[in-house]
């Protein structure tokens, strides 16, 4: 839970619906045959007792009494219980577990463990080799490190996927939801797909800002093979990290083809033309609703008529294809109609499994904005961005810079 | 034996009606009339029931919602007032050992403009999702999400400096 939302509900006047009376269902409510005698005056005692004024404070007030009648019957049994079946110990009473006497704190903020938690076995989480301690982000703490992404290291754990470990590192990275964050936040630029480390230390593995390597959807060569990208992620760990090319899939797992390194979906496709990735492209992507929009029906009738622009964040970028203009332009003129602009830029959301298109989630293309400067045309397209419930901060990734 | 209409309803009504009373006792201090809203919400469920035989919990707190604007253009002046201050206090009251924190939050909220105090609202205090946002809004979702976003940087920003997630100005 964030901050904000924690806050928010920190202060929800009726947090548990459940603490007043709920209202029975309404007199008269269904259909004189489907009710007998007994249930209509049910019904109406139900209503008639929540109804009056007294009757929650009554309630309430007999429900503490018999709670407390009841909790002061199982704390007599108990201590007879004790007394009678069980010998008392002859030391000290044992403390209470830590946890169970902490104070509440006003708004909790889950906090890496002082210590590393060890690996089990029994629990088969994963562990370093080198220090045996758990591969959890639990175990990572980013205390004194100065930036946003420390910060939301500590306040949004959740934010962070761990990759692996080996030789006392912890290799960690942004989930699509802390990416999108630090990019709201502002700070997001040069952090997609980019793989952190931590370094264990005596309390458990500190965050190390000074190395930040390129994850395997970003690292060079972008559009080359795995063998090939294999060798730069070796080579790079090798001469940043001094970790040996036999121990990189303990740490960041294989290329993307490898089960124990999957890149989490098809975020970005990272490629020149996008149109030649398998997941960045128009096959990819499905749409939603408005089924009589005409740019939902050509897409479903002719995929050739449009093109990716980009893709960024889990976000699709698409236009209409040349081929596509000509086919506006020529329903355009048959039907008289004036669809959106052809020049307008399409967004389709990653849901996880495709990306999804809803109508509406369009802006006016770069060609609209001509004649206005560079600057007032990028502030435009922010602004319409927003409107349209596209992140403005990936502006750039997605449809770039305006042309010349 | 399949479930009749009426047995579907009923199960509609154990699976909304906390919800729904919940969200109408945020925002109206009578009990009774909060009870009289709820209990109206779901006559007319069930009058729509033929057109509407399976309502989301938009749909239900969108009737809710206009039945509260009902009951509010409908009350004097001033029992509105004191309605409203009465809510008011009880946002405050809610802070008591915590050196003033929920009040200094209740007041932050407070300062809000309506329509993005609304949207928190809806977001934490009635755990809706977007999609059950935008539909008691009656707004595309794509809207309700910018909206959200906004007013979170708005209430962030009223908070005061010590209360901010991020820490800055």
């Amino acid at each position: 839970m964030d901050p904000i939302e924690s806050m928010l509900r920190s202060i929800n006047p009726v947090p548990d619906e459940s603490a007043g009376p709920s209202p029975a269902l309404p007199a008269g409510l269904f259909p004189a045959e489907e009710s007998d005698a007994r249930t209509g005056s049910s019904d109406c005692a139900r209503i008639s007792r929540a109804r009056t004024p007294g009757f929650a404070k009554r309630r309430v007030l007999v429900t503490a009494m018999a709670a407390v009648v009841l909790i002061a019957a199982a704390g007599i049994f108990g201590v007879l219980a004790q007394g009678i079946l069980m010998p008392q110990p002859a030391g000290p009473t044992p403390l209470p577990p830590p946890s169970s006497t902490a104070a509440p704190t006003q708004i909790a903020t889950p906090q890496p463990s002082p210590t590393p938690v060890p690996s089990s076995t029994s629990e088969r989480t994963p562990s370093d080799p080198a220090t045996g301690a758990a591969c959890v982000f639990r175990n990572v703490s980013a205390e004194g490190v100065p930036g946003q992404m420390a910060r939301n290291m500590e306040t949004y754990p959740g934010d962070f996927k761990v990759l692996g470990c080996t030789d006392g590192m912890l290799a960690f990275e942004l989930t699509d939801t802390g990416y999108q964050r630090l990019l709201d936040q502002g700070e997001g630029a040069g952090a997609f797909g980019v793989y952190y480390i931590a370094r264990f230390a005596v309390s458990g593995y500190k965050y190390d800002p000074g190395v930040a390597l390129p994850g395997w959807d970003i690292i060079e060569p972008v559009d080359g093979t795995l063998a090939e990208k294999t060798v730069e992620m070796d080579r790079l760990l090798q001469e940043e990290l001094g970790v040996m090319p036999i121990r990189r899939p303990e740490l960041v797992g294989g290329p993307p083809a490898s089960p124990d390194a999957a890149p989490a979906g098809p975020r970005n496709a990272g490629a020149d033309d996008p149109n030649n990735g398998s997941a960045c492209s128009i096959e990819a992507m499905t749409t939603v609703g408005g089924s009589g929009n005409w740019v939902v029906q050509d897409i479903a009738a002719h995929p050739e008529n449009y093109r990716v622009v980009h893709c960024a964040g889990g976000w699709l970028a698409f236009q209409l294809s040349d081929a596509g203009r000509q086919s506006w332009h020529d329903d355009t003129q048959a039907s008289g109609q004036v669809h959106e602009g052809s020049g307008s830029f399409y967004f389709a959301k990653y849901n996880g499994t495709v990306y999804e298109f809803t109508p509406g989630t369009s802006v006016p293309g770069w060609e609209s904005r001509s004649g206005a400067s560079p600057e007032v045309m990028i502030e435009s397209m922010v602004q319409d961005m927003e409107a349209a419930g596209i992140p403005a901060d990936l502006r750039l990734g997605l449809v770039g810079e305006p042309v010349e | 034996m399949a479930p009749t209409r009426q047995d579907s309803f009923i199960a509609l009504h154990e699976a909304f009606k906390p919800r729904v009373l919940g969200y109408v006792r945020r925002r109206i201090s009578s009990e009774q009339t909060a009870e009289e809203i709820a209990a109206d919400v779901f006559r007319i469920a069930w009058q729509k029931r033929d057109g509407l035989p399976d309502p989301s919990i938009g749909w239900l707190l969108n009737v809710a919602r206009n039945l509260i604007g009902n009951e509010y253009r409908s009350r004097a002046r001033a029992a509105q007032l004191q309605d409203r201050l009465r809510d008011s206090e009880a946002l405050k009251c809610q802070g008591g050992d915590d050196d003033g924190a929920h009040a200094t939050i209740a007041a932050a909220l407070g300062r809000l403009r309506e329509k993005d105090r609304e949207i928190l609202q809806l977001t934490y205090w009635e755990d809706l999702n977007l999609a059950e946002i935008a539909q008691v809004l009656s707004c595309k979702e794509a809207t309700a999400r910018v909206r959200l976003h906004r007013a979170r940087k708005s209430f962030e920003k009223s908070l005061p400096p010590r209360l901010r997630p991020t820490g800055k100005d």
